[in-house]
């Protein structure tokens, strides 16, 4: 297992490496100058190109961002967005409340998506399948940033339920109440998704021998779900746990400016339009690396779950 | 196994979630210690008086040194002390200067006008009590020209209204640095409450004023330890914990791209024209949730663009006011790798070409043939554009005339030697009306010139990008052809200063517009000679934009025209004034609405 896990890590730090590099050149060579002032005259402006390297060749800007990277964990400073903040230190500030959404999307999306698919499952092609099932094909069509739209037109905006936009100052019940919309706009789509997979693999494991075998041992039709059922449908949905939390990162980009959420995905767009590179690939990294980290954790969870799995890779 | 496994996994997942949701709470600004508060204390909470502001990003700062958007020097204007403020006069409404940090109007040293002294008032102080001083501002002015910062806003403290003696000079002397020092600069500290400025020209006492109205303090102690080692750049006022206020404002509450509150600072010398307790920005990146918010009551004030403006066209609370920002069409002339856009007929016959009327249609502003905003000044109190003799030159129809562009395309293609133009136009994506208008002119040059005859392509870009290229910051070949927009706000008294954006000898000049006899005029305009003669000044600036004009360097198209959406609940103190805007700083709230 340690082996299987160290490989994991090797291949996820060779992974990282090379997102980096192609990142850093392919934004480096973008049209278009990193800093620009029409308000500022040529000659401060060639200065200040000076002073952050942009007037090098692109392979010697590359060289000082891996030296501040390993020698000084410094992951070059936001020109632009944020002038003269470390884009560390400006990620730093905005993880806690992107990752928390995201999490709380998922961790809510998994119960949910469970139950409406065991329902499903169970009460195969009656009529509260075809309800779910129809429900499920337009949360799944329908992209995120819509229902945000929805959400907060009605919800917030209509009704007055909800607060329109997500604000900083709120605590407690105001907080509680802002949060509620985009993580509710985050988490249909992953519930529809898990709902879909969960029935499918449910019903094929439901009309199988070993289902049988269990109730003629005497077990209830919800104890052999719960024992058997569920543990070999459980291989399938882990693998698309790394989707459906990518998945959840790329939607809160949009959800996030939406609900005005000060947020990693508004600074990475932000970051994109101004032509802020070293902010970019800053952001770019952080979600590589979140990313990979996600494969890395259900790798290991399959490798527990599905002992031939690791075995596998260890032949 | 799995169902354990799953609990232990999701349940410190979502105890992590839940504590780490929860942003940074507000930092409680430092309390006033030694000056005695200025007017009454706040009223009761129910009372208080809250304006409610919006906009689609934040600021990045509110460091004076660094911070070149408008929405930060407007913030700045709320929270930071100015030598001088511009206020309203109570009678005529009109703009009223006034010290703030200064003790009285600048003194003039010499005949000429080159040496100032301002004296400063000894009751100034920090939103934390402690006061102002000549050193305060020394190590203001100094860190603003720091050649190893290289700060993008130095230049507005050594070269705006009024240009201080080799301030450029040191600025630009790099980190080895040159002949010029700090010492040669023409700042010096006379006492502790005197300041004495030689500058590089006569200037007069408006000018000197106007200057330092745009001018704010830095606050030493948090400045410093926000420097890096290299002293390169500073962390200085970039959140609430290292900002000191010193203006009209204090910064209650700062989350960065989030939301901001500013609470009323009785400290400030002239804390009495405030009516506004408190302000509220939110960042509302999403221009419909922005809407919302307005219909729903909790924003008084929100700009409209050309798509959100429809809905509003009829309603009484809309409020339009003439810009200083021109739109162009650059052709850049200087590209090789392209003949056609440095013949001159070419150009001529894309300007005639043009249908101004339309293009302003698209961008819901005005059609516009001049270089010079409509907001620029003339002299005798007429503005630029309502000069008899600046109206007599104006293009008839905007300076739209197909025939002739005709004529001047077909001698282009003669010239050269071709049977059809091609040339690319760049565009930028992300704003909708900038889109239409270039797929319009590319639909319509097609028209008037032919199919046969032309071939325009579109090449889209995000909004940074195809600014960058429009700046030409890459060489002369990174562009052929596109649209941008300028303004500068002197424009208001100084209507030649628009032509820096287009002589090389233009401090923002944003592109090589080579012409000698252009740019010779320009550096004539800027002389004592012409800046202190309004009338003298005009009759240059229009044999500039005559030359301009007939040589195409760039080709006007419409002036901008601002609109917002005002709630009935903010009473704003005058109409649309072109130096004071709409004087919201000085409005009140009603709190029955």
């Amino acid at each position: 297992m340690v082996r299987y896990v160290l490989g994991r890590l090797v291949a996820l730090g060779v992974t990282l490496f090379i997102i980096v590099t192609v990142s850093f050149v392919a934004i480096r060579y973008m049209p278009g100058n990193l800093y620009e002032d029409p308000h500022i005259s040529p000659a401060a402006m060639a200065a200040i190109n000076a002073k952050y390297h942009l007037d090098k060749p692109v392979m010697e800007q590359f060289y000082y961002f891996l030296r501040g990277i390993v020698l000084e964990g410094d992951w070059g400073t936001s020109i632009k967005i944020r002038p003269a903040i470390p884009a560390f230190d400006i990620l730093r500030s905005r993880i806690p409340v992107s990752m928390s959404l995201n999490l709380i999307s998922l961790i809510i999306s998994l119960p949910l998506g469970v139950v409406f698919g065991t329902i499903s499952a169970m009460r195969h092609n009656k009529m509260i399948d075809n309800v779910i099932s129809f429900a499920v094909v337009i949360c799944i069509s329908v992209p995120s940033f819509v229902f945000a739209s929805m959400l907060q037109y009605y919800l917030g905006f209509k009704f007055g339920w909800f607060p329109i936009i997500f604000k900083a100052s709120a605590t407690g019940k105001d907080y509680a109440l802002a949060i509620v919309l985009p993580i509710l706009a985050l988490a249909v789509g992953p519930i529809a998704t898990i709902t879909r997979y969960l029935r499918g693999e449910l019903i094929e494991t439901l009309s199988s021998e070993f289902m049988l075998l269990a109730r003629t041992k005497g077990l209830t039709r919800t104890q052999a779900i719960i024992r058997h059922a569920f543990r070999n449908s459980m291989v399938p949905l882990l693998n698309i746990l790394v989707s459906l939390f990518v998945g959840i990162l790329g939607g809160s980009l949009v959800i996030e400016r939406i609900f005005a959420i000060p947020g990693v995905g508004g600074i990475m767009v932000d970051a994109i339009n101004a032509m802020d590179h070293p902010l970019t690939i800053a952001v770019l990294i952080f979600y590589s690396f979140v990313s990979l980290i996600a494969v890395l954790l259900v790798d290991i969870l399959l490798g527990i779950v599905d002992p031939r799995i690791r075995m596998g890779a260890r032949q | 196994m799995t169902r354990k496994l799953l609990v232990s996994l999701l349940v410190p997942l979502l105890v992590l979630s839940m504590v780490a949701c929860n942003t940074t709470p507000p930092v409680t600004p430092p309390q006033p210690t030694s000056a005695p508060p200025t007017t009454a204390p706040p009223p009761p909470a129910q009372d208080v008086k809250i304006l409610r502001l919006a906009d689609t990003q934040d600021i990045r700062n509110v460091n004076p040194h660094n911070g070149n958007w408008i929405s930060e020097d407007n913030a700045r204007g709320y929270l930071s002390a100015r030598l001088y403020r511009a206020t309203i006069n109570p009678t005529t409404k009109k703009q009223l200067y006034l010290p703030e940090a200064a003790a009285e109007l600048p003194i003039q040293m010499d005949d000429e006008g080159i040496v100032w002294r301002i004296p400063l008032d000894p009751k100034m102080a920090w939103e934390n009590g402690e006061l102002f001083t000549a050193d305060t501002w020394m190590y203001t002015f100094e860190r603003a020209c720091d050649p190893v910062m290289v700060n993008p806003m130095g230049s507005w403290v050594f070269s705006n209204d009024i240009i201080i003696l080799n301030g450029e000079e040191y600025y630009l002397s790099g980190e080895e640095g040159t002949d010029y020092t700090w010492e040669d600069v023409g700042i010096k500290k006379i006492d502790d409450y005197t300041l004495e400025f030689t500058l590089a020209g006569r200037y007069t006492q408006e000018e000197v004023i106007r200057h330092f109205t745009g001018v704010s303090p830095v606050y030493e102690p948090f400045y410093e330890a926000g420097m890096n080692a290299s002293r390169t750049s500073t962390t200085y006022a970039t959140s609430i914990d290292s900002f000191m206020a010193s203006g009209p404002y204090s910064l209650e509450f700062w989350e960065v791209d989030s939301e901001r509150v500013y609470t009323k600072n009785y400290l400030w010398p002239l804390a009495d024209l405030i009516k506004i307790e408190k302000i509220s920005f939110s960042i509302v990146p999403d221009t419909g949730a922005m809407m919302q918010l307005f219909e729903s009551g909790e924003l008084d004030i929100m700009d409209l663009d050309a798509v959100t403006f429809v809905k509003y066209e009829q309603d009484p609370r809309l409020h339009t006011y003439p810009s200083a920002q021109v739109g162009y069409f650059n052709i850049n002339m200087a590209n090789p790798n392209n003949p056609l856009l440095s013949n001159v007929n070419f150009r001529r016959a894309i300007s005639w070409a043009i249908d101004r009327e339309a293009m302003a249609k698209i961008q819901l502003s005005s059609p516009w043939a001049s270089i010079i905003p409509g907001t620029a000044g003339g002299y005798g109190g007429v503005s630029y554009k309502d000069l008899p003799e600046v109206k007599a030159v104006y293009p008839e129809n905007h300076g739209y005339n197909p025939d002739k562009a005709r004529e001047y395309y077909d001698l282009a293609l003669e010239e050269l030697g071709l049977t059809t133009a091609d040339f690319e136009i760049i565009l930028n994506e992300q704003a909708v009306d900038r889109r239409n208008m270039v797929e319009y002119l590319q639909n319509s040059l097609t028209q008037i010139f032919g199919e046969d005859k032309i071939n325009i392509t579109l090449k889209g870009l995000p909004a940074a990008n195809a600014s960058t290229l429009v700046l030409w910051t890459e060489g002369p070949t990174t562009y052929e052809s596109g649209v941008s927009s300028w303004s500068w706000g002197s424009t208001l008294y100084y209507p030649n200063l628009q032509f820096q954006f287009f002589t090389p000898s233009g401090q923002l000049n944003v592109t090589d517009y080579n012409c000698p006899e252009l740019d010779a005029m320009y550096v004539l305009s800027r002389t004592d000679e012409y800046r202190m003669d309004p009338k003298k000044l005009v009759e240059l600036t229009m044999e500039m934009e005559a030359l301009l004009r007939d040589q195409v360097l760039v080709i006007p198209i419409t002036n901008f025209v601002g609109r917002m959406i005002i709630s009935e609940r903010l009473l704003l103190p005058i109409p649309y004034d072109a130096e004071l805007g709409y004087g919201t700083m000085w409005a009140d709230i009603d709190l029955t609405k």
